[in-house]
């Protein structure tokens, strides 16, 4: 790490970022952007900039209007504060991120893309931002989208920055819609193979029931799969699908039971806890349509016995989104992430390792070959941010 | 101003024969359009006002032909503008003189359905409607639902992001769009999204989806599906005034609902739509509510009465529930035939589509009123309630002296009104080249300037469906310049902030 000369700098405005960002231009100072810092290992490591740019005094709730369900708030508001000041008018902004307890940030989860099981419903910041002010590396200022929902003037700049990871500019505000809280919610689990799962994942989807939430956790040691199923709605409406999901599992062969909202709201926790890497461990996350699960966790199991490396995570069974944890010696862990990003890159999926250990990350590279659009992404990446200032190395190998 | 025959005839002739047989090599003879009173189909889309007619018109068949003869345009430097079934409300499809005009109405195979995971790749001249049509066997649909749903592609509905009536619960295109082919304006061909939700790094798809053709050809589009809902309940409430009835869709949202749709129709609005469909308005009322509520059944059967009860609260003064389906289908009918309907009110009328924030609803809709007062026109008003999706109809006769300047000017006057209140001067209709100019009123040189950076990135020479969307000199007038920092703000000495 060679950050000693790091400039970190906390802009308590858009206008005193814009101008730091300004001042950076002529020396052509390299920047990254900092919010909680949940996921600052996402991606290619950014290392030895000029400046630190934080986002940790953009923390206002700039505007909330219950009646048209929209907010706006500056990027460094941490989500689970912002859930709490929502929550007065019986509203939220519908995401469920596992960084949402150690303090992710709005801006951070439009810029990651970060999400939860409820995605299953509510989508991401890509579905729920309306809009946004960024600023870019030359200072300026760029408003894009508006307050309202239904908007189609001009290109949605705001889409072009979720998943950019701090390499296109800085997100200072965001424009959110929001969702009314649900007056009730219920979980029912059922032990499940991977192959049980796809299936009943499957099934729970297409039975009109609606669920905002269908996790898959996967066996570890003589624990088996255990499949997830949220609802949430009215009292009488969960109670009632509920019921309906149980039966439905059942007659595939399951045994599910309802859960109470108590040891329901433990289960996801330990879903959400069960994401987080220890010390010296790798986190992969991986993205294939649903009915690759089965394979892909085959896949991943033979790998880990091979390699003698311990393995464990979860799938958005609906939605094909895997994330796993390895634990093990750095270069089996490297060895178990090539050759299983093969595998799942050869079902059309992708891979890709988020927190992992310097000595992992030594061996491989965090988001794999770049896709067939990488010219536009450097294009575009050149005509925002021509000096390249913006997070140097966050798409390593890509632009 | 439509284009007379020999002015036609010379553009055409402007192309020249070498490219046009190295056109129809590519495409063979039948996928090349040059007959000048054929070509004359293409000069307009759904906003008839503008006309241009093309120099040529291609008809590919393949994502190949497309990039070979996007390939040939970008040598040539040859403007070309993409164009599915022509029902843009914005102009987007407007040809450009001595331009390309590429087709995409023979590009109409379903590639394949995958009804495990929910999705459909299709080519972009297959029809909104048709997606669900191939799937509705499977209990599986798409859900964007534009009113020109039976005619409008899926191409177009990914270049302006279409919306519909249902999109307040279930999103825009853009919510249901998994994965694009594009042909870049080079004429290489990149793939967007794929199979995995998770994409990595800046998603191109999301600004290319809406962005009006100006990026990109789209040659293949995957669609999510979605389960049909369970359960479907409707109903139609008449309201003394369009005030209770905005009042009923606040007291709706505000119970925590997220109806599937709410559509208020006008007094006027309701006489067209009822005389042209027979839908069952009342013609007595000076304003009419749609709301439906679909999902899982239970919470459907709880919304429904809970916005039943809200509506009487809120003083409607009929409420209607239609029985079978049928008769809810007749109902959407007369909704999405608001537009066509319009002809039997007025020879001629201009559509717009603003949007604001739903709490203004009621201050807007009055100074509406009092505009089209002033100007001395009438005013029909469709919208999308949930959202506070306005699309007011400007009644006006062409006939008459100084009339349609008059409704021109008004309509401009509401949109921008629009976006005064807060909103936005598109909804869903586009900006293309109807509202190119106003999007200086809504977005700053420098929101302008760097949007065009994004163009710029993708289309160099700009050949790719040019004058659109952008405000230029010949269309609005002298352009404020982009931002540029003064040298001593630049140097730290000054600020703006």
């Amino acid at each position: 790490m060679s950050d000693d000369r790091t400039v970190v700098a906390l802009p308590d405005d858009v206008a005193a970022a814009s101008k730091l960002l300004r001042e950076g231009v002529a020396e052509r100072t390299t920047v990254r952007f900092s919010g909680g810092g949940t996921k600052s290992c996402w991606g290619g490591a950014v290392n030895g900039v000029g400046l630190e740019l934080s986002t940790a005094r953009l923390r206002q709730l700039i505007g909330h209007q219950p009646g048209d369900m929209t907010a706006s708030v500056e990027a460094g508001m941490p989500l689970a504060h912002l859930q709490t000041l929502l929550a007065e008018a019986g509203q939220w902004l519908a995401l469920d991120p596992p960084t949402e307890s150690s303090g992710a940030t709005v801006g951070g989860l439009l810029a990651s893309g970060d999400a939860g099981p409820r995605r299953l419903r509510y989508g991401t910041m890509r579905d729920l931002a309306i809009g946004a002010t960024i600023v870019l590396a030359d200072g300026t200022v760029v408003h894009s989208g508006s307050h309202v929902i239904k908007n189609v003037a001009g290109y949605d700049l705001t889409k072009l920055f979720h998943g950019s990871l701090g390499s296109l500019g800085l997100i200072a505000e965001v424009i959110v819609r929001l969702h009314p809280r649900p007056a009730a919610s219920s979980t029912v689990v059922a032990e499940a193979t991977a192959t049980e799962a796809t299936t009943a994942a499957e099934r729970v989807v297409s039975s009109g029931v609606e669920p905002t939430a269908v996790e898959w956790v996967g066996p570890t040691g003589t624990e088996p799969g255990t499949l997830l199923v949220r609802l949430d709605g009215s009292r009488r409406g969960v109670a009632a699908g509920s019921d309906r999901l149980v039966n439905l599992l059942a007659e595939q062969g399951l045994s599910p039971e309802g859960v109470e909202a108590d040891d329901a709201d433990e289960q996801w926790q330990r879903v959400t806890a069960g994401q987080r890497a220890e010390a010296g461990s790798s986190v992969l996350r991986a993205g294939t349509l649903p009915t690759h699960l089965p394979s892909v966790w085959e896949s991943l199991t033979s790998l880990s016995e091979r390699h003698e490396v311990h393995s464990r995570g979860m799938s958005s069974a609906a939605l094909g989104l895997h994330t796993v944890v390895l634990t093990g010696p750095p270069s089996a862990q490297a060895a178990v992430t090539t050759a299983w990003r093969e595998q799942v890159t050869r079902l059309g999926g992708t891979v890709a390792v988020r927190e992992r250990a310097a000595a992992v990350d030594a061996e491989l590279d965090a988001l794999g070959e770049p896709p067939s659009s990488i010219g536009l992404l450097r294009t575009v990446k050149s005509h925002l941010d021509p000096d390249g200032r913006c997070a140097p190395g966050r798409f390593r190998g890509w632009y | 101003m439509a284009t007379d025959l020999t002015e036609a005839t010379e553009r055409s002739e402007l192309v020249a024969p070498g490219l046009r047989a190295e056109f129809a090599s590519l495409l063979g003879r039948g996928g090349v359009v040059s007959e000048p009173a054929q070509l004359r189909t293409y000069e307009c889309d759904g906003l008839t006002g503008y006309r241009v007619t093309p120099a040529l018109v291609l008809l590919p068949e393949t994502t190949e032909q497309v990039a070979a003869v996007v390939t040939v345009c970008a040598r040539e430097r040859l403007a070309f503008v993409a164009r599915g079934a022509g029902t843009g409300l914005s102009g987007g499809a407007l040809p450009v003189a001595d331009g390309i005009v590429i087709g995409l109405s023979r590009m109409r195979t379903v590639v394949s359905v995958d009804v495990p995971n929910r999705r459909m790749t299709i080519q972009p001249g297959v029809t909104n409607a048709q997606i669900s049509a191939v799937v509705e066997p499977d209990c599986l649909y798409f859900a964007p639902d534009p009113s020109s749903q039976i005619v409008c592609t899926v191409g177009g509905n990914v270049a302006e992001n279409s919306g519909g009536a249902h999109c307040l619960k279930y999103g825009f295109t853009s919510n249901h769009v998994l994965g694009l082919t594009l042909v870049t304006p080079d004429g290489s061909v990149v793939t967007l999204g794929g199979d995995t939700t998770d994409v990595f790094g800046p998603d191109l798809m999301g600004v290319v989806v809406g962005s009006e053709g100006t990026l990109g050809i789209v040659t293949e589009v995957t669609v999510r599906l979605l389960r049909r809902p369970q359960s479907v309940r409707t109903l139609v409430a008449d309201f003394p005034s369009v005030e209770t009835a905005g009042n009923a869709v606040s007291g709706i949202v505000a119970a925590g609902i997220i109806p599937a749709a709410v559509e208020m129709l006008d007094h006027l609005a309701i006489e067209a739509c009822e005389k042209a469909t027979g839908a069952g308005f009342s013609l007595d009322t000076a304003a009419a509510l749609i709301v439906e509520m679909d999902g899982f059944d239970t919470e459907c059967e709880i919304d429904f009465g809970e916005a039943h009860r809200i509506c009487e609260e809120s003083g409607a003064t009929s409420i209607r529930v239609p029985e079978t389906a049928a008769e809810r289908a007749l109902i959407w009918k007369g909704r999405k035939a608001a537009f066509a309907a319009m002809g039997r009110m007025s020879p001629d009328y201009f559509v717009q589509d603003g949007v604001i924030p739903r709490t203004r609803l009621g201050e807007v809709l009055t100074r509406v009123e009092a505009m089209a007062d002033e100007a001395g026109l009438r005013v029909a008003n469709v919208f999308h309630a949930g959202d506070g999706n306005l699309h007011p109809l400007v009644l006006y006769d062409a006939d008459k002296a100084g009339e349609s300047e008059r409704a021109e000017k008004l309509a401009t006057g509401i949109v921008e009104l629009c976006m005064e209140a807060g909103g936005s001067i598109s909804g869903e209709h586009g900006i293309g080249t109807d509202k190119a100019c106003s999007m200086m009123k809504m977005f700053s040189p420098d929101d302008l300037a760097v949007m065009k950076r994004v163009r710029d990135a993708f289309d160099p020479d700009a050949i790719c469906n040019p004058g659109k969307i952008f405000p230029t000199p010949r269309l609005c007038g002298e352009l404020p310049g982009p931002y540029r920092p003064h040298p001593l703000e630049a140097a730290g000495v000054i600020s703006r902030g």
